[in-house]
C-alpha cells in the first residue's frame, strides 16, 4: 500500500500563481514537442497495415493440395458458432460413402469473426485469412457460399506454409 | 400594473422560480455510452438526479443458458469491451474451479501479462476521454497512440485487436509468437516516459486542479453502502485490491504496490489510476522476465531436442519414456478438452478479479450439461454508477462531467 | 498629430504614370487627386477584404493542421495539395445543407443574429494598420472605437441564444454574454497602459511609437504583463479554449449555435476565426510593434541603403510588402499561440471563468496601470521608449529603471502572493467540507 504525494495544498512557500504558470508552460512545451515528432498516421489505402498471421479476417475453406474438397460436413463449426445459425451446411454421402458438400454458406454480415469455428474443425479446413476489406453494397452480397469461400490448392498450401503446417497431399 | 400583479410570478416568498428538469442523454457526447440522466436543476445546483439504464441490455446472462460453454465465450469480449481479458478470465477460472482443471504456470503468466496490458489500455482510454470531457483534446490522441501499440501486440498474439477470444478452459488458444516477449518488453520500457508526458500536461495544471480538487468527494460509508470498488474506493484510502487481498492467478509471485488516495475527490481518483498504470508496467516487466519457458522459440528448440533424443533412444532400443518430457508448466493447455461437448461437473462457484473498473465477478451454476444453468455477472460499473446521484445532489451541474468521468463507468457493463 | 484620416501614398501616381506613359499619354495628377483618393480607397478596402477572407479560410485549415501536428497526426491532406482546398469543400458542404429554422423561433432574429455577430468583426478590419500606408481608416480614437464595436457582437450572440427557442441555447447565450462582458474590462485596461505610453488612441500612432528593434516594442520590455492580459482576454472574447464554455460540446451540446445549420452556422464559425485574426492583429499593433522589423532597420532599407521615409516608387512598394510580411508573421505567431493553447488546456467552468476575470485579471490590470503610470514618468521622460537610442547608459536612466523594477517586483509580487493564498484557501475549504 503506498500513498503518492498529493499536491501541496498547504505549502505557503510554493506560490500557486507561479506554480500554475509553470505547470501550464510545462504542459504547453510537452504538446509542442509532439509537433516535431513524425506523424503516426498510416495513409490507408495507399499503405496497407501490416497484419499478423493470426489475424481474424475473412473465413475461407482450405482444400487439399490438388484442389479437392477437404470439408467432411461434420457441422462442428456450425455448432460452436455463437451466432447460432450463421453457418449453413448441407451434405450427402455419395456411393463410396465419401461426404459431398452441397451447400456451405456463411453470412459474413452477421459473423463476429471470433474464430471458434477455426479451432474445432477436425480436418483443419475452415480457417481465417488476413482480409478485412469485406464491404459491399447489399446485405445479400455478404452471404458467401461455397464457391466464394473455397481456396484453390495452391492458396491452401500457401496458407499452410505461412502457419507452419505441411501441405496436404493425400 | 407592476410586476407584482402578473399572475404566477410573485409568491409570498418572492419571485417564483421553478426547477428545470433537464434530460441528459441517452445520446450525449460525454455519457460514455447510452445513459439517461433525468436531472432536476435549480439554477446550476442539482436537486435530483435519476439515472435510467437499460439502453444497452443485450441479455448476456440469459444467452449463457442457451449456448454451450465454448459457444458462449466470444460474446464475453463484448460484455465490457474495454476489459475483455478480465471478463474472459472470470468465466474461464470459474469453470476451472468447478471442474478442478490444471492450469500450467506459463498459461497463468500469459494471462497476467495480457490482463495487465488490458488494464493499461482501459486506463489510457479512460484518461483520454476524461480529459476530453474536461476540454483538453490532445491527451486523447496521445493515449490512443499508446493503445495502438498495445493493440498491435495483441493482434500478433491473438489475431484480433479488440475482441480476443483467447483464453480456453485450462489454457490459452495459442502460444506466444516467437519474439513477442522482446517486442512487449521494448514497448513496456517506453511506457513510463509516456505516462510522465501525460502527467506533465495534466497533473499540476491549475485549471485541472481547480476543477477536480475537492469535487465529488465520497466518504467511506457511502462507498461501502453502494458497493463501490476499484480506483474509486482506493482513492478514499482503503487499499482494497483483489490482487493483494484475494490473490488469483500468479499475482502473489510478482511485486507491486497498490496506490491509495487521501481525499477521495476526483483528482485523487485520477492520480490513483495514473499510478495504477505504472504498477501494471512493473507487473508486466516482472512477468516477462519470469515467464516459465521464456520465449516460444526456446520452447520449440527444447521440444525439438527432446523429440530428437526420444527418436535416438528408440533407435538404440531404449524406452523413449526414460527421456523426460517438456516441463508441464511450459505448456499452453492443461488438459485436452473437447470444446464442443465439454461438460463440467455440476457445481456453483463465484469467481472474481480486479478489473480496471473494480471487482468483476462471475457466479456460475453448472448442472453437468453442456450449457450453463445460470450465469450472473457482477459488474463493477453498475455499483460505481449507482453512487452518482449521491455525489451530484447539492453540487453544481458543470461538475457532472468531472465526477462522472472520474467514476470510470462503462455502460455495457451496467446493462449487460 | 495632424494626419489626414485618408490619403493616398505618393508611389501610386508614379506607378500609374509608368503604366500610362507606356501607352503614350500623360496625366496631370494634381487635377486628378480626388479620383486618386477614391482609387486608393477602393484598393485598400478590397485588399483588406481579400486579406480578411483569405486569412479566415486559411486559418480554418491551419487550425486543423496545427492541432493534428501537435498530436502526431497529419491534418487534412486529401482535398487539394496538402489539404488546401479543405475549407472550400467545407464551405460548399455547408452551403448545400438545409436551412432549418426551429418551429417556435423568431424568424427575423434567428436570421439576423449571425449577421450581427459577424459584422462588427469586419468593421474593425478597417482599423488595423497593416503597414504605415495600408490602413483603411486611421481614426484618431481608433482604440476606443475597436472595443466599442466589438461589444456589438455580444448582442448577436445573445440574440442567437434567445431566438433559437431552446433552453440550452439560451443558457449558452447568457453564459457567453456574461463571459464577453467580464473579459472586456481587462482587455481595455491592458490597452489603456499602451495608450498612456503613446499619448494617443490612434492605432497607427501607437504602432509608429514602437519604431525600432524588438526592445522598443511595448509588450517585450515595457509592459509584458499587459501583453499577457490582453492575449488572455482576447481568447475569452473570441470564445476559444480555455474559455469556450458557450460552445462546448460535452457540456450543453453546442450552446448558442445548437440550432444553426448550413450557411448561418458557417457565418458563426467564420466570424469566430475572423475575430481571432483581428484581435491577434491588434495584439501585434498594440504590443508587438506592428509592422516593424525586429532587427531595427528593414531589409529593404539595408538593400537600398536609404532610410525608410526617403524611399520612393518601386522600392517604397517593396518596403510596403516587407512591412506587410512582418505584420503577418507576427499575427500568425499569435494565432499559432492561440491554437497551441487550445491543444493543451482544458476548459474553465463558468464560475472559474468569472472568478478568473473579476478576481484576478481585473485587479491585476488595475495594479498594472498603476505601475505603468510610475514607469511612464520615471523611465520615459518624453513619452518615447528610452531604449530607442542605445547606448542608453546614462546614470539617471539606469537608476530610474532600477527603482521602477523594484517597485514593479514588489507590487506584482505582493499581488501574486495574495492570490496564491486566496486560491489555497479556496481549495482547502473544498477539501475540509463534507
Amino acid at each position: 500500500m503506498s500513498s503518492f504525494p498529493s499536491p501541496k495544498h498547504d505549502d505557503i512557500k510554493e506560490n500557486r500563481v507561479i506554480e500554475g504558470l509553470k505547470a501550464i508552460g510545462q504542459g504547453m512545451s510537452t504538446v509542442l514537442s509532439h509537433y516535431f515528432r513524425p506523424p503516426v498516421t498510416l495513409e490507408y489505402p495507399e499503405v496497407m497495415p501490416d497484419l499478423s498471421d493470426r489475424f481474424h479476417g475473412r473465413l475461407c475453406l482450405l482444400t487439399k493440395s490438388d484442389g479437392t474438397d477437404l470439408c467432411v460436413g461434420c457441422q462442428a463449426c456450425a455448432r460452436v458458432c455463437p451466432c447460432n445459425d450463421l453457418i449453413q451446411i448441407e451434405m450427402h454421402r455419395d456411393a463410396a460413402k465419401k461426404p459431398v458438400i452441397d451447400q456451405f454458406t456463411i453470412d459474413i454480415g452477421r459473423c463476429i469473426f471470433c474464430g471458434n469455428c477455426t479451432e474445432v474443425c477436425p480436418v483443419d479446413c475452415i480457417k481465417m485469412l488476413p482480409d478485412f476489406e469485406l464491404s459491399d453494397f447489399s446485405r445479400e452480397a455478404l452471404v458467401l457460399d461455397k464457391k466464394d469461400l473455397t481456396l484453390s490448392g495452391e492458396e491452401s498450401d500457401h496458407w499452410r506454409l505461412v502457419h507452419g503446417m505441411e501441405p496436404l497431399v493425400e | 400594473m407592476s410586476i407584482k400583479d402578473i399572475p404566477g410570478v410573485f409568491t409570498e416568498q418572492g419571485l417564483k422560480t421553478e426547477d428545470l428538469v433537464v434530460n441528459i442523454g441517452p445520446q450525449h457526447p460525454s455519457t460514455h455510452g447510452v445513459l439517461r440522466l433525468i436531472t432536476t436543476l435549480n439554477g446550476e445546483v442539482v436537486k435530483d438526479m435519476v439515472p435510467v439504464i437499460g439502453y444497452l441490455h443485450r441479455s448476456k446472462e440469459k444467452m449463457a443458458e442457451s449456448r454451450s460453454y465454448f459457444q458462449y465465450q466470444p460474446t464475453l469480449d463484448r460484455v465490457e469491451y474495454l476489459s475483455s481479458f478480465f471478463d474472459h478470465y472470470v468465466y474461464v477460472s470459474s469453470i476451472e474451479r468447478i471442474a478442478k482443471l490444471k492450469v500450467p504456470k506459463r498459461v497463468e503468466y500469459i494471462r497476467m501479462i495480457t490482463m495487465e496490458l488490458n488494464r493499461i489500455t482501459s486506463h489510457l482510454l479512460w484518461f483520454g476521454t476524461f480529459l476530453l470531457d474536461l476540454g483538453a483534446t490532445s491527451p486523447l490522441f496521445y493515449a490512443f497512440r499508446e493503445r495502438e501499440d498495445i493493440f498491435k501486440l495483441f493482434e500478433d498474439l491473438t489475431g484480433a485487436r479488440m475482441m480476443y477470444n483467447y483464453y480456453r478452459f485450462g489454457g490459452v488458444n495459442a502460444d506466444l509468437p516467437p519474439g513477442w516477449i522482446e517486442k512487449c518488453r521494448r514497448f513496456i520500457r517506453t511506457m513510463p516516459e509516456k505516462i510522465d508526458e501525460y502527467e506533465a500536461i495534466v497533473t499540476k495544471n491549475p485549471i485541472i486542479l481547480d476543477r477536480t480538487v475537492g469535487i465529488g468527494r465520497m466518504d467511506i460509508e457511502t462507498c461501502l453502502k453502494y458497493g463501490v470498488t476499484g480506483a474509486s474506493l482506493r482513492a478514499t484510502g482503503i487499499a482494497q485490491d483483489l490482487r493483494k487481498t484475494n490473490p488469483y492467478s500468479c499475482y502473489n509471485e510478482v511485486q507491486f504496490d497498490v496506490p491509495v488516495g487521501k481525499h477521495a475527490d476526483v483528482y485523487d481518483r485520477y492520480l490513483v489510476r495514473m499510478a495504477e498504470m505504472r504498477e501494471s508496467c512493473k507487473i508486466i516487466e516482472q512477468c516477462l522476465d519470469k515467464i516459465p519457458g521464456g520465449d516460444t522459440q526456446n520452447i520449440r528448440n527444447k521440444q525439438a531436442e527432446i523429440d530428437a533424443a526420444k527418436a535416438a533412444a528408440k533407435e538404440r532400443g531404449e524406452d523413449p519414456k526414460s527421456i523426460p518430457d517438456l516441463d508441464p508448466d511450459w505448456l499452453t493447455q492443461g488438459q485436452k478438452i473437447n470444446l464442443m461437448t465439454y461438460k463440467p461437473p455440476a457445481g456453483e462457484v463465484f469467481s472474481m478479479c480486479e478489473s480496471p473498473r473494480g471487482m468483476l465477478g462471475c457466479y456460475m451454476i453448472s448442472d453437468g450439461t453442456p450449457k450453463a444453468y445460470r450465469l450472473k455477472w457482477r459488474g463493477a460499473s453498475f455499483s460505481n454508477l449507482s453512487v452518482l446521484p449521491e455525489l451530484m445532489i447539492g453540487n453544481l451541474y458543470p461538475d457532472l462531467m468531472a465526477i462522472f468521468g472520474s467514476l470510470d463507468v462503462i455502460l455495457p457493463e451496467v446493462d449487460r | 498629430m495632424n494626419q489626414p484620416v485618408f490619403d493616398f501614398p505618393d508611389w501610386l501616381p508614379r506607378l500609374l504614370d509608368q503604366g500610362i506613359s507606356h501607352f503614350g499619354g500623360s496625366v496631370n495628377w494634381a487635377d486628378w487627386a480626388p479620383w486618386l483618393t477614391i482609387l486608393w480607397a477602393i484598393i485598400v478596402f478590397t485588399l483588406i477584404a481579400v486579406v480578411a477572407q483569405a486569412s479566415v479560410i486559411f486559418m480554418v485549415l491551419m487550425e486543423r493542421k496545427v492541432l493534428a501536428w501537435m498530436t502526431q497526426r497529419k491534418g487534412p491532406n486529401r482535398v487539394g495539395p496538402w489539404g488546401t482546398l479543405q475549407t472550400l469543400a467545407d464551405g460548399v458542404k455547408l452551403l448545400f445543407k438545409e436551412d432549418i429554422i426551429p418551429k417556435g423561433a423568431n424568424k427575423f432574429l434567428f436570421t439576423v443574429a449571425p449577421a450581427l455577430f459577424f459584422l462588427p468583426t469586419f468593421v474593425f478590419f478597417g482599423l488595423i494598420p497593416f503597414t504605415n500606408q495600408l490602413v483603411a481608416v486611421a481614426l484618431p480614437a481608433g482604440a476606443l472605437f475597436v472595443f466599442a464595436i466589438s461589444s456589438l457582437s455580444v448582442v448577436g450572440l445573445v440574440l442567437a441564444g434567445w431566438a433559437s427557442n431552446n433552453k440550452y441555447s439560451l443558457l449558452g447565450g447568457m453564459r457567453s454574454a456574461a463571459q464577453a462582458i467580464s473579459y472586456e474590462i481587462p482587455l481595455v485596461m491592458a490597452v489603456l497602459g499602451v495608450v498612456l505610453f503613446t499619448g494617443s488612441m490612434n492605432i497607427a500612432e501607437i504602432v509608429k511609437a514602437q519604431a525600432g528593434p524588438f526592445w522598443n516594442w511595448y509588450g517585450v520590455l515595457l509592459t509584458p504583463i499587459s501583453l499577457v492580459i490582453f492575449f488572455i482576454s482576447t481568447l475569452a472574447e473570441v470564445n476559444r479554449v480555455p474559455f469556450d464554455l458557450p460552445e462546448a460540446e460535452s457540456e450543453l451540446v453546442s450552446g448558442y449555435n445548437t440550432e444553426y445549420s448550413g450557411m448561418k452556422f458557417a457565418l458563426f464559425f467564420l466570424a469566430e476565426y475572423a475575430a481571432l485574426f483581428a484581435m491577434s492583429a491588434f495584439t501585434v499593433a498594440f504590443f508587438v510593434g506592428g509592422y516593424f522589423s525586429p532587427f531595427g532597420p528593414f531589409i529593404t532599407e539595408l538593400v537600398t541603403h536609404q532610410p525608410a521615409d526617403q524611399l520612393t516608387g518601386l522600392s517604397q512598394l517593396a518596403l510596403q510588402v516587407e512591412m506587410l510580411f512582418w505584420f503577418m508573421m507576427k499575427t500568425y505567431f499569435f494565432i499559432f499561440l492561440a491554437m497551441w493553447v487550445r491543444a493543451t488546456l482544458p476548459r474553465l467552468k463558468p464560475d472559474q471563468l468569472m472568478g478568473f476575470s473579476w478576481k484576478f485579471l481585473i485587479p491585476l490590470s488595475i495594479i498594472n496601470i498603476f505601475v505603468i503610470a510610475i514607469e511612464k514618468y520615471m523611465v520615459l521622460p518624453n513619452g518615447q521608449p528610452v531604449m530607442a537610442s542605445l547606448p542608453v547608459l546614462q546614470a539617471t536612466t539606469v537608476s530610474s529603471w532600477a527603482i521602477w523594477v523594484v517597485i514593479a517586483a514588489v507590487v506584482f509580487g505582493g499581488f501574486f502572493v495574495l492570490m496564491s493564498r486566496l486560491l489555497s484557501e479556496k481549495l482547502e475549504a473544498r477539501l475540509a467540507r463534507r
